[in-house]
């Protein structure tokens, strides 16, 4: 009974946090911790399993129909679900969406199923090494593949980089550009840089490219039986985003977010080398939301078959059952496996259908325009700012950064932030992997 | 003794300032415990910086549990000595490896072998002392520094063949430092992640230490620090610890 209550409010959570934007996995945790202190322990890892599944599917919604990314990993379901939406292909971008994402989360069940012996082994090829050249890559790729010119790519990619500087490192000793601010010595948060680098130059942009009407024709049954039918045409870009989310959900710390991403730049790379890639491209889009689902997946191999958390979500999950005096060794998290599979597979076939009862309810949009959608939209991403915040104790201070960073949004709407965006996430671990592949082989 | 009654029941309010669900947390939700019904509310902030300004600015009684490192010069979380009560609590440094793997459990592998690695945090502070102690096991120890995170995997990628760590959690131990073993000599022998207790009022640290919160932490390999001295005496220690660690830079 209890299994099936958890299983619920896993749901229910995972919808909420894939509607509202910024209030993501490690949000959600943090504000169950107090009812997860008295569940049985498996219940606590099927109410994460369930909430992260759940989520993806309802993160992929807002970013293509409100054009906002509710997580990093959403980024590319944005710049190309959204385009889609606008151009009136919104149906068929959640559609597929949903339709790929459901085929990756059975994938990377079948996969981890079938190479169960071998997952001891699986950090064995995760070194540094492979790790930098990961990143570099994925770094390097997402520079040239920006709609941007390259030095104009290289400039944001390096601003990214500056900005995810920012702080009171302990590894140095040295604070970096704080400007005697104390509400800058932990750093410029994620979501303040998504909000005013990302959403608000895109939001503006499409606003004055094209202002308009909400117009959304909503899902049926028979789209998604037609999508089903339609979907072969996808088939290499599917099997390739779920090998590469599958494999980019295992990277410590950054686990199903470079999953989406190391899918969206393999595939957008191969479509512009074909000279086929425009923004709004399906295959683009089916390649980023498939492979995040693989990746939530994946993610758990570690926890579950290593005893290590490679997310903050895991590693609260992990103080959870160290604070109740549970075992949390190997051999425990291998028993929950088989519930843990169940509640996964579960909640992804409730989210697909769920998804499209949620996109129809949308339709009450239609016919307002769309300035005003995107006012709102900016009204919520600040509140949910302000709430992301509040979970870390710092709800005011990182509103006050994301304001302070918007007139360079507002100047920057003519251009792809992407690259400033990823230079923000990734030129830390990048810098880091690269040290230690110098101390280690050098 | 109307008025010494108001003060006793006065609440006192503890400060958290580090991640949710961490180490210091944890402490601090240790501290909160342990003051049972005189326990107010916990304030809660983004940094150390922040906290540091209520600890000096605030009038309502405040404590929290307050990492050494802080206390290093130069450090924008560095208090006033005033602000600190007592020395709190202190975990060796344990040097681990992944089991099953014979060669490092072999700890003349870690003395002699010209091709040792060993993972540590990356901390300014604590990664100079840790590297100049293990130079000085083995000149040939290669040390690399990892962040949180991918520290977690590192054993297990098979990059390195030890870990240093002050809660050692299921890995098995191949060495603490803690005086007694590897080189009890040397400096750094004695050395661990320790905190300080920090706070505006007079209290007494051995109330946490005798609470029900404190003998039912999860950090058990964390013991009171320095118990049994004067304030001033531990104070002067953890001087010299700050001064002997900023030296080896």
């Amino acid at each position: 009974m209890e299994t099936l209550v958890v299983f619920a409010a896993g749901i229910a959570s995972g919808l909420l946090s894939g509607v509202l934007p910024g209030v993501g996995g490690f949000v959600i945790m943090t504000m169950a911790y107090p009812f997860l202190l008295h569940l049985d322990p498996v219940n606590i890892l099927i109410f994460y399993v369930t909430m992260a599944s759940i989520d993806q599917y309802f993160n992929g919604v807002t970013a293509i129909v409100f054009g906002v990314p509710g997580a990093s990993m959403n980024i590319p379901t944005q710049i190309e679900g959204h385009k889609l939406f606008r151009r009136g292909k919104g149906s068929d971008a959640i559609m597929f969406s949903a339709m790929g994402s459901y085929i990756a989360s059975m994938f990377a069940v079948l996969l981890v199923l079938s190479l169960l012996p071998a997952l001891w082994g699986i950090y064995g090829i995760w070194t540094s090494l492979m790790q930098a050249i990961l990143l570099g890559t994925a770094s390097l790729v997402l520079v040239c593949v920006s709609r941007n010119s390259i030095w104009i790519s290289i400039l944001l990619f390096s601003l990214g980089a500056l900005l995810g500087r920012v702080g009171y490192h302990t590894e140095t000793g040295y604070a970096f550009m704080t400007l005697g601010l104390d509400v800058l010595y932990s750093g410029i948060p994620t979501m303040a840089v998504l909000v005013s680098l990302f959403a608000v130059p895109v939001l503006l942009k499409s606003h004055i490219k094209q202002p308009g009407n909400f117009e959304f024709p909503g899902v049926t049954l028979e789209g998604y039986i037609h999508t089903i039918r339609r979907l072969k045409t996808y088939w290499s870009t599917l099997t390739r985003s779920c090998f590469l989310g599958s494999l980019g959900g295992l990277m410590p710390g950054m686990s199903f977010g470079f999953s989406s991403l190391l899918s969206y730049i393999t595939e957008k790379f191969l479509r512009r080398r074909k000279g086929i890639y425009k923004t709004g491209d399906m295959h683009c889009l089916i390649a980023c939301e498939s492979a995040n689902n693989a990746g939530v997946f994946t993610q758990l191999v570690p926890l579950l078959f290593l005893g290590i958390p490679i997310t903050a979500s895991e590693a609260l999950i992990y103080n959870v059952l160290e604070t109740r005096g549970l075992p949390v060794d190997i051999e425990w998290f291998e028993s929950t496996f088989d519930q843990i599979l169940i509640a996964f597979a579960l909640s992804s076939i409730i989210g697909l259908f769920l998804s499209a009862k949620y996109v129809n309810m949308l339709k009450i949009f239609n016919g307002l325009p769309i300035g005003k959608i995107y006012v709102t939209i900016f009204i919520v991403l600040l509140i949910a700012l302000w709430q992301t915040g509040a979970t870390q104790y710092a709800g005011m201070t990182h509103l006050w950064i994301a304001l302070g960073l918007i007139p360079l949004g507002v100047l920057l709407y003519k251009q792809d932030t992407t690259p400033l965006l990823f230079g923000f996430l990734l030129s830390e671990p990048l810098i880091d992997n690269i040290k230690r592949v110098l101390v280690i082989y050098f | 003794m109307l008025v010494g009654t108001t003060v006793y029941a006065e609440k006192i309010d503890v400060i958290k300032h580090s991640r949710a669900g961490g180490l210091i947390d944890r402490m601090n939700e240790v501290i909160a415990s342990s003051l049972g019904d005189r326990f107010g509310k916990f304030i809660n902030v983004a940094n150390c910086v922040q906290a540091k300004q209520i600890l000096e600015k605030t009038k309502t009684p405040v404590l929290t549990a307050w990492p050494t490192e802080r206390e290093a010069s130069g450090s924008p979380c560095n208090i006033n000595n005033d602000l600190l009560i007592s020395t709190f609590s202190n975990s060796p440094y344990h040097i681990t490896y992944l089991e099953g793997n014979e060669q490092s459990a072999d700890i003349n592998f870690l003395k002699t072998s010209e091709s040792v690695i060993v993972g540590i945090w990356d901390s300014n502070f604590w990664a100079t002392a840790q590297t100049e102690f293990l130079l000085a096991i083995n000149p040939s120890i290669k040390v690399v520094r990892y962040k949180t995170k991918p520290f977690m995997t590192a054993l297990t990628s098979g990059e390195i063949d030890y870990k240093l760590l002050s809660s050692p959690g299921n890995n098995p131990v191949l060495a603490i430092m803690d005086g007694k073993s590897l080189l009890p000599e040397h400096k750094f022998s004695n050395m661990g992640y320790s905190m300080m207790f920090a706070g505006n009022i007079p209290y007494d640290v051995e109330k946490v230490y005798s609470s029900h919160a404190w003998r039912n932490r999860i950090d058990t390999t964390h013991e009171p620090w320095l118990q049994n001295l004067s304030r001033t005496d531990k104070l002067k220690l953890v001087e010299q610890m700050l001064a002997d660690i900023a030296n080896t830079r």
